[in-house]
């Protein structure tokens, strides 16, 4: 602030001050699940017909980020690589499924199959 | 989500030295009581006793000019007017407090995200467009707004800032809104004033969130 002027403090949420939004979030301990909208292979940009959750985490020195229901996980040594194991991953089966015949499948794979059809578009 | 609903009043020597009476009407439901900490600069009477129901989902603060009810797990409107309506009724009994200062309604949105490289992808989320020269790139990796839009009767501040957890494994968009008036408040007419205050978030609210996060939050997501 320079000399001779002080903040105004117009702006600020007054209500119930002592609420801290901050502290909510890093009191909670279960991590959220959030929607991903891209992804990126090695060579190609995808985006979801419909977003796929991801829960990241953290267990020792590594990250994971996955998907239970597309039973994928990735992992990497920040979040970030997590997410972009998982997109590998996840590109990996869609491409993988794609070239499948249902005759050729059966149980949790024709599930999955179902699952990764149409999943992503191609940019 | 997180809400909270507060009035504020003309400073009541009464509400101070009789919170037990206050307390005595409600500790069935409420039944954690948790003290105010010194804060160097304040004064100990305005910061509230917060009493907290077991599971810690409703909680209630009252100081010598506030009372605040909150919801930590928000399950509709009506439900948490009906506990805050039942709670100001048993305050407006108790004390002889006819002229407010302020209301307020504050609601607290967590949003959980992922980069998209690096970048923090707002336009997934919430429906700002942040216009700037072509020379500076709106590929935001952080930010932080926080802005207060007038309206008939109030105003109301809408904070956006991104945190992450402890751990750095994941970050979320903190969404925090508060109607706020100011003028010519009567006690009264508390329901009035919460009504009005949750038509004017939730309609906000509503504008501000993407169609594409709005099918998220009813669950349709693989």
């Amino acid at each position: 602030m320079p000399d001779n002027y002080r903040s105004t403090k117009a702006i600020g949420v007054c209500t119930a001050t002592a609420i801290d939004p901050q502290q909510i979030f890093t009191n909670r301990l279960k991590p959220y699940v959030a929607p991903l909208w891209r992804l990126r292979s090695q060579t190609k940009k995808f985006y979801t017909t419909t977003p796929i959750a991801v829960k990241v985490y953290r267990d020792e020195d590594f990250f994971f980020a996955e998907n239970e229901n597309l039973a994928v996980c990735g992992i990497g040594d920040t979040p970030q690589d997590a997410l972009q194991d998982l997109a590998l991953h996840i590109t990996h089966f869609f491409e993988y499924y794609k070239n499948l015949d249902n005759s050729q499948l059966a149980g949790e794979a024709l599930r999955l199959k179902t699952l990764y059809k149409n999943l992503l578009i191609e940019e | 989500m997180e809400t909270v609903f507060e009035i504020r009043f003309p400073g009541e020597p009464a509400v101070e030295c009789g919170r037990d009476k206050f307390y005595e009407q409600i500790r069935d439901t409420y039944s954690k009581v948790l003290v105010p900490r010194l804060v160097e600069g304040k004064a100990i009477a305005v910061e509230p006793y917060q009493f907290e129901s077991e599971d810690g989902n409703y909680g209630v603060m009252l100081s010598i000019n506030k009372l605040a009810i909150y919801c930590k797990k928000y399950e509709g409107f009506d439900l948490f007017k009906k506990e805050t309506m039942r709670l100001v009724d048993i305050f407006g009994k108790l004390y002889k407090v006819k002229k407010l200062t302020r209301t307020g309604l504050r609601y607290i949105n967590i949003i959980p995200f992922t980069r998209e490289g690096e970048i923090i992808p707002l336009q997934n989320y919430l429906n700002i467009k942040i216009g700037l020269p072509e020379s500076i790139s709106t590929d935001f990796a952080n930010l932080n707004l926080i802005f207060v839009s007038k309206t008939d009767s109030g105003s109301i501040t809408t904070r956006i800032e991104p945190a992450i957890s402890y751990d750095r494994s994941h970050e979320v968009i903190i969404l925090d809104f508060d109607y706020a008036r100011e003028k010519d408040l009567n006690f009264s007419s508390i329901s009035q004033y919460l009504n009005e205050s949750h038509q004017h978030t939730k309609y906000l609210f509503e504008e501000l969130i993407t169609d594409g996060y709005k099918k998220v939050m009813k669950g349709e997501i693989v």
